[in-house]
């Protein structure tokens, strides 16, 4: 009970660190931006003012750093890490192996191809329309982007909920192919084929030397046409953009 | 030791990576040609520390210069490093995973693997595809401007390391000038994320990271991975079930092959390995076992001497910056030279991009905006028109922009400079990086300095510049936009021509007063030419009128035909329209024949503010041509017709 009393605890310490943290820089950046109205040539974040911003901040940090530590000390953790995952799709699979299929159950395998085969087409037709998207002729380039972001973003976020939907589908179907399943006696005695990727043999020594020469081609290609110049450009200067500096 | 074993290999890649320890204490990115070569795990390249390129800030990059060269090269390794290691790289060499289980590490309710996380694991596929392969790719093709998605509007990586991690030196404090709305967006993003790593293990690497994702699409076929011996299995599935990861089988595209599984098979199934090489075994007999032990240390003697030769290195001392502040005293100059606001920039010339010589020296006496740039950094090509437009507005101010001369040459950026219309001087500072020196210039771009009319520098900052910003600098500097500026700016022949000066004219407003054409000089002026018997000139008045309202600062006089109606029936005519313009009679016909106007009504005349004709058509107008042409017309006052 004390162990669980202390993770809540934690759990409100880092949730409230984390608010701060937000709540100081955006709090910089409102005011930044109003003092940037009055005078564009101010900056927004300076090292003092988010130095002072963080003071405050500053004991609830330590106080979170202290907990953790004696936490840590103490060897205080969640157990539930180390207990085996009760997962549907997993005991399906493992249930499966050495049981006959009825029809029931090769009924339920069918509907989940066709869930799993339904949300991809959704989600892939989803991104296709972002092919719909035109540009303002003349447009600014960074206006055109947030408009063709505000454009796709919601047709992408519809496209992952259909996938989200029908997966969710597809886990009802695999409950109740797992219950059927459970029905069933164990028939095969043999070996069980493990629950593993298990690529072996002459095609997949061949699929990974065509991976490799074609990697090597490319690589080759590359270089002779100036793309690891053009990497070697990127990387030797700080894109402000990139690691979000403006 | 073995428990530790996947935590050092972990330290150890974290540290090569970011060999370049210097970097740290100075505050300068490593500019060594061996980051031409991508390292396999997630590690920012704009981190002081990184010896290496970022493989997926690379791939953005090459997408994006697509429209002009296909990215092979990133591809190819991205090809090579998926089919050796796949996703063991997340598993045992990328510092993103090894912060991510570190924070796990924390004390807390952790949430465990179901199907909710497995369905969310899929989210890192549509950000592949969307962030980091259809945007580069699209801004590329569309606008051949830089625009990493992933980087600008999620990595972690970018941010902790990169932006973190170079504001964290007081040398570069003037990077404060460029945070805004990113950084907070990309802050906010990132304690979310290590928050989320407090109670969800490696949040990011399951749900969001675009580039184990791509790895994971060659798990099947990486030489590199847990392999389950199959005649040993039972299987039992404590694999899966122990599994942090969101896998359903071992050695799936979502396995990292950390090996956890490994201690928890009963039977001693699972091994990492490296095509038929062992590489770990959790039972394996004592000889095996001493055997192998004696090839790990081998190994970690060779890793620890080649990192030892790395850190060495990089990190030997290089060419010293010498900053150009110091100043002797027998400068009889009371202000000092440098770099720095206050004082005066040391003289140079250079060599511009399509011939002639810029020289500091013969520009005393005026204002001068000298701009940092680069062709593959997009917030300076966005700026650079900024620069154009004030040079229009402002013919006095000589503007430089210096390219950042390491790789690319005057015909790359000559090239680049073809398919834009941008009337501004150009240079490379191929002289190994002495005009950069001089203004204190470095990786971080654009940087721009404005020196007022005695060559004092008023500002030099890392940042990128707005108009406004602009205008205020050299309003501060000196320079004047005026009237008579303008007007002494063109030698233009006079005539009501395109490209000619209209002849100055006056005429009695309907309203009262004059109207003097001289009085507008500076101002965009639009005459309109039409009769109230005119219908098209009716139906184009009221755009004329929302144009005034939109531009208060544009003249717009309609001058209607003076031959057949009286000043008072237009004046009556007028009572029924509520249009804030300036309307004039041409009782006449002076104007009319001034501007060879006739009897095929409407004409619009648009004058720039140097009173040169940029429009003289009989056309009815709409609103979009009309604010394109006064837009074109308030650009319009540079130097030449």
């Amino acid at each position: 009970m004390r162990k669980k009393v202390y993770l809540a605890f934690q759990a409100c310490l880092y949730g409230i660190c984390a608010a701060l943290l937000c709540l100081v820089v955006l709090r910089i950046y409102r005011d930044g931006l109003q003092r940037q109205s009055e005078n564009v040539l101010l900056w927004i974040f300076t090292r003092e003012n988010v130095a002072e911003g963080l003071r405050p901040v500053l004991p609830v940090l330590y106080g979170t750093l202290g907990s953790t530590l004696a936490g840590l000390l103490l060897n205080v953790r969640d157990d539930g890490m180390d207990r085996e995952v009760r997962d549907t799709e997993i005991q399906r699979d493992l249930l499966s192996r050495g049981r006959e299929a009825t029809p029931e159950i090769l009924r339920e395998r069918k509907l989940q191809r066709i869930f799993r085969i339904l949300g991809i087409c959704l989600f892939l037709l989803c991104l296709a329309m972002v092919t719909l998207f035109r540009l303002r002729e003349g447009g600014e380039a960074e206006a055109d982007f947030l408009r063709f972001l505000n454009w796709m973003l919601p047709w992408t976020a519809g496209g992952f909920l259909c996938l989200l939907i029908t997966e969710g589908l597809r886990a009802g179907s695999i409950s109740r192919e797992t219950e059927a399943l459970r029905k069933q006696p164990r028939v095969s005695s043999g070996p069980e084929k493990p629950m593993a990727e298990t690529g072996k043999g002459r095609g997949l020594v061949l699929v990974r030397l065509l991976i490799l020469l074609l990697a090597l081609c490319l690589i080759l290609a590359g270089i002779l046409n100036g793309g690891m110049r053009d990497t070697l450009m990127k990387a030797i200067l700080i894109c402000t953009e990139c690691v979000g500096l403006g | 030791m073995a428990k530790y074993t996947r935590k050092l290999v972990q330290l150890y890649a974290a540290l090569l990576y970011n060999a370049h320890l210097k970097g740290f204490v100075e505050g300068e990115i490593y500019q060594g040609k061996i980051k031409s070569v991508c390292v396999p795990g997630l590690n920012c390249y704009s981190c002081p520390g990184a010896i290496g390129a970022c493989p997926l800030g690379a791939l953005q990059n090459a997408l994006n210069a697509s429209g002009h060269r296909a990215p092979w090269y990133v591809l190819g390794i991205l090809m090579l490093f998926g089919l050796t290691l796949g996703r063991t790289i997340c598993g045992w060499i990328c510092p993103m995973g090894l912060i991510q289980e570190l924070l796990h590490k924390i004390p807390g309710p952790k949430i465990r693997k179901s199907r909710v996380t497995r369905v969310l694991s899929l989210l890192k596929y549509v950000i592949l595809v969307v962030f980091v392969i259809a945007i580069p790719l699209w801004y590329g093709l569309q606008h051949n401007l830089p625009m990493p998605g992933f980087c600008k509007y999620i990595c972690p990586a970018g941010t902790l390391e990169g932006a973190v991690g170079l504001l964290a030196n007081e040398e570069n404090s003037g990077l404060f000038a460029t945070l805004g709305l990113y950084f907070t967006r990309k802050w906010v993003i990132l304690v979310i994320l290590g928050l989320a790593c407090i109670f969800c293990y490696r949040a990011f690497c399951r749900f969001l990271c675009p580039l184990g994702a791509l790895y994971g699409l060659f798990n099947r076929v990486a030489l590199t991975g847990v392999r389950v011996e199959a005649g040993k299995c039972s299987g039992c599935g404590r694999c899966v079930r122990t599994c942090s990861m969101d896998v359903r089988r071992v050695g799936d595209r979502e396995c990292i092959s950390c090996g956890k599984c490994m201690h928890h098979c009963p039977g001693g199934a699972i091994s990492l390995k490296c095509g038929k090489l062992t590489l770990m075994k959790a039972e394996e007999d004592t000889a095996e076992r001493r055997k192998r032990r004696l090839w790990g240390r081998i190994a970690w003697g060779i890793a620890v001497v080649f990192l030892a030769f790395v850190l060495v290195w990089v990190n030997l001392p290089g060419e010293e910056r010498v900053p150009e502040t110091a100043v002797t005293a027998e400068d009889a100059d009371p202000v000092p030279e440098g770099y720095e606001k206050g004082q005066r920039l040391k003289n140079f010339e250079a060599d511009l991009i399509g011939g002639g010589r810029f020289s500091l020296e013969a520009c005393r006496g005026r204002v001068v905006i000298l701009n940092l740039w680069a062709t593959y950094c997009k917030p300076c090509i966005t700026e650079l028109p900024l620069f154009d437009q004030l040079k229009k507005k402002y013919p006095d101010v000589e503007i430089l922009a210096i390219h950042e001369g390491t790789i690319l040459g005057e015909a790359d950026v000559e090239a680049f400079l073809r398919d834009r219309d941008w009337d501004l001087k150009f240079t490379v500072d191929t002289t190994e990086g002495e005009l950069f020196r001089l203004v204190n210039g470095s990786s971080t771009l654009p940087q721009t300095l404005v020196l007022d009319r005695d060559g004092k520098v008023i500002y030099n900052e890392v940042r990128s510049v707005t108009m406004e910003m602009l205008e205020a600098l050299v309003i501060e500097a000196g320079a004047e936009a005026t009237e008579e500026k303008i007007l002494e700016a063109t030698d233009a022949e006079e005539g009501n021509g395109k490209g000619q000066r209209l002849p100055d004219f006056s005429m009695e407003l309907l309203k009262g007063g004059t109207f003097h054409l001289r009085d507008y000089r500076g101002r965009v002026v639009i005459l309109n030419l039409w009769a109230t018997y005119c219908k098209p000139c009716i139906a184009e008045l009221p755009y004329f009128d929302q144009l005034k309202k939109k531009y208060p600062e544009v003249e717009v006089l309609a001058v209607h035909d003076g031959t057949i109606m009286s000043a008072g029936e237009v004046s009556d005519f007028l009572k029924e329209y509520s249009w804030d313009l300036d309307f004039a009679l041409d009782s006449d016909g002076k104007v009319f024949d001034l501007v060879d106007g006739s009897s095929k009504l409407p004409q619009t005349l648009v004058l720039d503010p140097r009173g040169i004709v940029l429009y003289n058509e009989i056309r009815s107008m709409t609103s979009e041509m009309l604010e394109t042409l006064v837009l074109e017309a308030l650009g319009n006052t540079g130097e030449g017709g």
